[in-house]
C-alpha cells in the first residue's frame, strides 16, 4: 500500500510541474507584448504590432489553463496540505491574499487589453493597459515564491512556543511576509521563470523563421531579435542573483548549503567538489577545484564552510541534491554561453562592415545564421535548457529542505492529508494534464496556421 | 455581527453574482442559438474576472477561518479537487472558442464549456449547501460522503433555486424572449419559495434567524420587485437592478444564516483568525479591494460601454 503522503507529495510535485511550465508563458508573454507594442507604436512597424497582437492571443490561452491550473494548484495546498494551511493561514497568508489582488490586476486589464485593440483610438493608452498586465503577473510570481521563501526560513511567530504546544502565539505578520529568503529566493526564481518562457517561445520562433520565406521570415526575425534581446538582459540578472543565492544560502540556510554542495562536516580549505557519488558515508568520483567553495562562500580560500554533521541526521536532504545543484549550474553555464555566442554572432553580422577586415570576424558575417539549421538546433537546445533549468531549479529548491515543510517547524509528513482518497484523483490530475497540455499546444499552433502572419500584417 | 464573516461573505457574493450570470448566460444559449452573439459579446471578456473571484473568496476563507482548513481540507477533497478539474475544462473551452475562427468548432467548443460551467456549479452548490446543512457530513470522524452531499432533497432543491435565479437574471439581461415576459418573474418567485421553504425545512435554525433577520429579506424582495418591474416595464437598466438584487439575495442570505455551519452543530465564530493576521488582512482588504473596483470600473467601460 502506498503511503498517503507519498501520494500527495507525487500529486503535488506533478501539478507545480506542469504549473510552472504554463506559468513561465504567462509572466514572460506580457514583457513581450509590452516592448513589442511600444517599438510597433514609436517606430511605426507593422511587424512589432502584429507580434504584439499575435502573441496576446497566445498570452490568453495560456493565462486560461494557467489561471485554472493555479486555482487546482490552490486546491491542493488547501486539501492535500491542509496542517500546512492552517499554520499559513494563520501566520502568513499575506502573500497568498495579496497574490489574489495581483491576479486581479492581471486578468482584469488582460481582459480590457485584450479586447480593446480597436476600441481605443490612441496607441499608447493601449500599450499603458499592459503595464499592470505584467505588474500583476510579476507581482503574482514573487509573492507566490514570498511564501516557498516562509517555508525555507520560517519567520513572524513564536517558533519555540509552536513547537513545544502547538500554539501560535507572537504573530507578526509582516516579518512572515519579508522571511529572511526573500530577496534571494524571489529575485532567482522569477527571473529564472521568466528567462524559461523568453527562450521557449524564442526557440519557437527561430523555428518558424527557418521555415518560412517573405514577409512572414522578415516577422519571425524581428520577434526572435526582440526575445533575444530581452532574454539576454534577463539572463544576465538570473546569472548574479543565481550566485547570490548560493552566498546567502550559506549565512541563512546552512544545511541545504551543505547538502547542495555536498559538505558533510564542516571545514575550512573547502574545496569545491563538482558531482559524485555518496557510497558508505564518503564522495567518490568527483571533480575537485580546491579551496574554490570556502572562496566563493566567504571571500577567503580558508574560510569555514558548513557541513551535514551540524545538523541530526533525520533533517538530512537528501543528498543526490548535490549532483542536482551541479547539473543545474552546467546547463545554466550552457544556456549562458548559447545566449552569448548568439548576441556576438547577430551583432557582428550587424557591425560587419567596420570589423569585416579581420578574419575571423569576416568569416562569422558572411554567415547566413539565419537559414543555418545550426541556428535551429540549437535554438531547440536553449528552449530545452530553459526548461529543464526551470523544472530542476525548483525540484532542488524542494528536496533540498526535505523532511521539512516548514523548515524546523513542520515535517511534510505531519502536514499532508492522509484520507485514502487521495489515489483516484492523483490519478485523474495526471490523466487531465497529460490530455489538456499536449491538446493546448497543439491548439495554439493550429490556431496560428489559420491565422498566417501575412494576413495580419495586412 | 462579525467583520471578518461580512467581508468573506461580501466576496462570496460577489463571486456567486458573476458565476450565477456566467450560468445564466449559458441557459441563453441553450434556450436559443440566436443569442449566440450577445451571450459571446457578455462571457468574453468577463470569464477569467469570475475565475480570479473564485480564488479571492479561496484565500479570503483561508486568511479568515485557518482553523477550518484542516477540517476543510479533508472533507471536501474530492469534491474540492473535482471542482477543480472541472474548471480548468471551462476555462480551456471557452478560450478554444474564443481562438476558433470556424463558428462550428466555436460552438461544439462552448457547448462543451457549458456542460464543464454546469458541472461546476453543481459541484459548488455542493460544496456551500454541505457546509449549510451538515447533510452527509460527520464531523467527529471528520468525513464527507459525497454521493449523499451530492443527492440529497436539500441540495437539489437548492441548485434548482440557482438555475431559476439564474435563468430570471438572463432573461433579464439579455431580453429573452422565448416564453413571454413572465418567465423572469415566475423564475423568481419560484427560486424564492424553494430557498425559503428547504432552508426552513433542512436547516434547523434557520427559522428562529428568519424571524429576526425579516427585514433582510424584505429589502432583497424589494429589490427583486423593482427589477422586475421595471423589466416588465421595458426600462433598459433593469438588468443592473436585478445584478444588485441578485448580489444582495446571497448577501441577505448569509446575514441570515449566519453565525451556524454545518446545520447548526458549529460556528463561523469559532474558527476566526489571530487578530494580528485579522487586522492586516482587513487592511489588504480594504486597499486591495478598492483597487479592484477601480479596475472594474475600467473594464465595464472599455468593454461593455465604449463603442469601437
Amino acid at each position: 500500500m502506498i503511503s498517503p503522503i507519498l501520494l500527495d507529495r507525487a500529486t503535488m510535485g506533478f501539478s507545480l510541474a506542469v504549473h510552472i511550465f504554463l506559468v513561465s508563458f504567462g509572466i514572460s508573454l506580457p514583457v513581450v507584448i509590452g516592448a513589442s507594442e511600444f517599438i510597433g507604436i514609436r517606430y511605426g512597424d507593422k511587424y512589432y504590432k502584429a507580434l504584439a497582437r499575435r502573441l496576446t492571443t497566445a498570452l490568453l490561452i495560456f493565462f486560461a489553463i494557467g489561471t485554472a491550473s493555479g486555482t487546482v494548484v490552490a486546491l491542493e495546498l488547501l486539501l492535500l496540505w491542509p496542517k500546512f494551511m492552517a499554520l499559513v493561514g494563520s501566520v502568513d497568508i499575506l502573500p497568498l491574499y495579496i497574490e489574489v489582488f495581483a491576479f486581479f490586476t492581471e486578468a482584469i486589464f488582460l481582459a480590457t487589453y485584450a479586447y480593446s485593440w480597436d476600441k481605443i483610438r490612441n496607441q499608447y493608452y493601449h500599450f499603458l493597459l499592459i503595464i499592470p498586465i505584467m505588474l500583476g503577473s510579476i507581482g503574482s510570481g514573487i509573492l507566490i515564491t514570498l511564501l516557498n521563501s516562509f517555508m525555507n526560513t520560517p519567520a513572524g511567530f513564536n517558533i519555540s512556543e509552536y513547537l513545544s504546544s502547538g500554539t501560535i502565539t507572537g504573530v507578526n505578520p509582516i516579518a512572515a511576509l519579508f522571511p529572511p529568503s526573500a530577496i534571494y529566493e524571489d529575485s532567482h526564481g522569477v527571473g529564472g521563470t521568466i528567462l524559461a518562457g523568453l527562450v521557449m517561445v524564442m526557440a519557437y520562433f527561430v523555428y518558424k523563421q527557418y521555415k518560412s520565406s517573405g514577409e512572414a521570415c522578415n516577422y519571425y526575425k524581428k520577434a526572435t531579435k526582440l526575445l533575444l534581446g530581452i532574454s539576454s538582459v534577463i539572463a544576465a540578472f538570473v546569472i548574479y542573483t543565481g550566485v547570490y543565492s548560493i552566498e546567502m544560502l550559506y549565512y541563512v540556510q546552512p544545511e541545504k548549503y551543505a547538502a547542495f554542495e555536498g559538505d558533510i562536516v564542516p571545514t575550512t580549505h573547502a574545496a569545491e567538489m563538482l558531482f559524485g557519488l555518496f557510497i558508505n558515508g564518503k564522495w567518490t568520483d568527483y571533480i575537485s577545484i580546491p579551496n574554490l567553495q570556502s572562496f566563493l562562500a566567504t571571500g577567503s580560500a580558508s574560510g569555514l564552510v558548513p557541513g551535514l554533521s551540524q545538523f541530526p541526521t533525520y533533517t538530512w536532504p537528501p543528498l543526490f541534491v548535490h549532483d542536482m545543484f551541479d547539473f543545474m549550474v552546467l546547463l545554466g553555464f550552457l544556456l549562458g554561453i548559447i545566449l552569448l555566442i548568439t548576441d556576438l554572432v547577430l551583432i557582428i553580422g550587424k557591425y560587419s562592415n567596420r570589423f569585416g577586415k579581420v578574419a575571423i570576424i569576416g568569416r562569422i558575417s558572411k554567415w547566413d545564421v539565419w537559414h543555418s539549421k545550426w541556428t535551429v538546433v540549437f535554438a531547440a537546445l536553449s528552449g530545452a535548457l530553459a526548461l529543464v533549468l526551470m523544472e530542476v531549479g525548483w525540484v532542488m529548491e524542494e528536496l533540498g529542505r526535505q523532511p521539512w515543510i516548514i523548515y524546523g517547524v513542520m515535517l511534510v509528513s505531519q502536514a499532508g492529508n492522509v484520507s485514502t482518497s487521495i489515489l483516484p484523483i492523483m490519478i485523474a490530475i495526471i490523466v487531465f494534464y497529460a490530455a489538456i497540455l499536449p491538446f493546448t499546444l497543439i491548439y495554439i499552433n493550429r490556431h496560428f496556421r489559420a491565422k498566417p502572419v501575412e494576413a495580419e500584417l495586412q | 455581527m462579525n467583520a471578518e464573516y461580512i467581508i468573506n461573505y461580501t466576496v462570496l457574493s460577489a463571486f456567486l453574482t458573476l458565476f450565477i450570470a456566467e450560468i445564466g448566460s449559458s441557459f441563453v444559449f441553450l434556450i436559443n442559438r440566436g443569442y449566440y452573439q450577445k451571450v459571446k459579446n457578455f462571457i468574453t471578456p468577463l470569464w477569467g474576472p469570475i475565475g480570479t473571484f473564485a480564488i479571492f473568496y479561496a484565500v479570503n476563507t483561508e486568511a479568515t477561518y485557518p482553523s477550518a482548513l484542516s477540517l476543510v481540507g479533508t472533507m471536501y477533497i474530492t469534491l474540492g479537487m473535482a471542482a477543480g478539474l472541472f474548471f480548468i475544462l471551462r476555462n480551456a473551452f471557452i478560450m478554444y472558442s474564443e481562438a476558433h475562427s470556424n463558428k462550428r468548432m466555436d460552438i461544439i467548443y462552448r457547448e462543451i464549456y457549458i456542460i464543464m460551467t454546469l458541472i461546476v456549479a453543481f459541484l459548488v452548490v455542493t460544496i456551500f449547501s454541505s457546509a449549510l446543512s451538515g447533510i452527509g457530513v460527520n464531523l467527529t470522524t471528520v468525513s464527507i460522503n459525497p454521493l449523499v452531499a451530492m443527492f440529497n432533497p436539500f441540495n437539489i432543491l437548492f441548485f434548482i433555486s440557482v438555475a431559476l435565479i439564474a435563468l430570471s437574471i438572463s432573461y433579464v439581461q439579455f431580453g429573452v424572449k422565448e416564453g413571454g415576459k413572465i418567465v423572469p418573474v415566475i423564475a423568481a418567485v419560484l427560486a424564492y419559495i424553494i430557498v425559503i421553504v428547504s432552508s426552513i425545512i433542512y436547516l434547523p435554525y434557520f427559522l428562529n434567524s428568519l424571524s429576526t433577520g425579516t427585514y433582510l429579506l424584505i429589502i432583497s424582495l424589494i429589490v427583486a420587485a423593482i427589477g422586475l418591474v421595471t423589466y416588465l416595464l421595458g426600462k433598459p437598466f433593469s438588468k443592473y437592478i436585478m445584478g444588485i438584487w441578485l448580489f444582495l439575495s446571497i448577501d441577505m442570505f448569509g446575514m441570515i444564516q449566519y453565525p451556524y455551519l454545518f446545520g447548526g452543530v458549529a460556528k463561523y465564530t469559532q474558527f476566526l483568525n489571530n487578530s494580528s493576521m485579522a487586522l492586516y488582512v482587513s487592511y489588504v482588504t480594504a486597499i486591495g479591494g478598492t483597487l479592484v473596483a477601480l479596475y472594474l470600473a475600467i473594464f465595464f467601460y472599455v468593454n461593455y460601454v465604449k463603442r469601437a
